[in-house]
């Protein structure tokens, strides 16, 4: 082997190892945050992301910057929260794409939410997430969540709502006809 | 003086001749730095609206970068322009195509957030979809999207659409069926009412 294959091989090597540990690193701020939404950690997860982070909501906010990000974890995880309790499963696309210091990936999560004002919904939540690595770390600059428009947890609630409602008119129309029908001999 | 007054109009100039692509883009704030690179996003968002409402795909792929990552209304994922292209023809194209007819309209939320040659723009949309199974809706959504900069020229990365969990036209569409539903259901019951009435008093 000359002297340039085995330094274009050293090379190689060198650059697929630096990847697996981008990759690794970069897991490991997921499973950090996820963590941290278990435990409702605030300070783990506004320092998982960077100073001007972009998230887009499934209920469709969009939260501009880490302070902005400050009052939306405290309006859903915070002293009087939105969100009783959350359980959520993440699962990573096995390709991470990097762009230099920035790498790209996205993967779903199964999410189970119980909300204050007694909702319980299952949701399978799409999402993609753009990390740029500074002088410490990976931090998330941005992420997008989203859902199945037409199959998702809402709508299973409300189609579950069309059942209970026929159900329950049918024997609203049902005992208030019997008393209607059988006072006036119809 | 002469050389400030210059600059000015220059500047001038470069905001207005930036702004003038994205109609719905607010004005390019001189303050905020990197104007070229903002000017050349904003054409390419622009570019890419256009593509996408006229259901351009050759030019909607042109705009993106070989591994970009789209992530669509239905939460369907594609990677790279052979998946894209894949979707597309899948929704609008073919003899049974989902998608009958598409219209939208795109809006920037803000100033992009760059990080060396990655930009980060977001905004909204609305939408109008005409399905092959009759459905009809408009959809106020959002889309985010990550621009590399490679060999000068930027590219899409990545591209996510969605909208609102809690309030969107199809659980709108969801909710007033559960109405109707429950309507049917009183006539239906009171229907078996009337029924039950009438056979008690004949057996009688």
């Amino acid at each position: 082997m000359g002297p340039r294959i085995a330094t274009l091989v050293g090379m190689l090597f060198l650059a697929i190892a630096a990847e697996a540990r981008d990759d690794k690193a970069i897991h490991e701020v997921f499973a950090d945050i996820e963590r941290a939404v278990r435990d409702r950690d605030r300070t783990t997860l506004l320092n998982s992301v960077t100073e001007n982070h972009l998230m887009i909501s499934k209920n469709g906010e969009t939260v501009v910057g880490r302070v902005a990000l400050a009052a939306y974890l405290e309006k859903m995880i915070g002293y009087a929260p939105s969100i009783k309790s959350l359980q959520s499963t993440v699962e990573f696309s096995p390709d991470i794409r990097y762009y230099g210091e920035t790498a790209v990936t996205h993967g779903r999560s199964r999410d189970h939410y119980a909300f204050t004002d007694g909702l319980e919904l299952d949701l399978t939540t799409y999402w993609t997430a753009t990390l740029v690595r500074d002088t410490e770390r990976w931090r998330i600059a941005a992420v997008h969540y989203s859902f199945n428009l037409f199959d998702n947890g809402m709508l299973d609630v409300a189609h579950r709502g069309a059942f209970v409602a026929s159900a329950c008119g049918a024997l609203a129309g049902l005992v208030a006809g019997l008393f209607f029908f059988r006072r006036r001999n119809i | 003086m002469r050389n400030l007054l210059l600059s000015c109009i220059a500047c001038l100039l470069l905001i207005t001749s930036a702004a003038a692509p994205a109609a719905t883009a607010p004005p390019l704030d001189p303050t905020g730095g990197r104007i070229e690179d903002r000017q050349a996003l904003r054409v390419l968002l622009d570019r890419m609206e256009k593509a996408t409402a006229s259901l351009d795909i050759d030019t909607a792929t042109s705009l993106m970068h070989p591994d970009a990552i789209v992530t669509w209304q239905n939460a369907e994922v594609s990677k790279g322009h052979e998946q894209i292209r894949a979707y597309y023809a899948r929704m609008v194209k073919g003899s049974n195509p989902i998608v009958k007819g598409y219209s939208v309209k795109a809006a920037l939320g803000g100033p992009a957030t760059f990080y060396g040659d990655t930009a980060i723009a977001w905004g909204t949309t609305v939408e109008t979809f005409e399905l092959s199974d009759g459905l009809k809706f408009t959809l106020n959504a959002n889309w985010s999207t990550t621009i590399v900069k490679q060999g000068g020229e930027w590219k899409i990365a990545a591209l996510h659409f969605s909208t609102n969990l809690f309030d969107n036209p199809l659980l709108k569409n969801a909710e007033r069926f559960a109405w109707i539903a429950g309507l049917l259901g009183l006539l239906a019951g009171a229907l078996a009412a009337w029924l039950l009435s009438r056979w008690s008093r004949k057996s009688k």
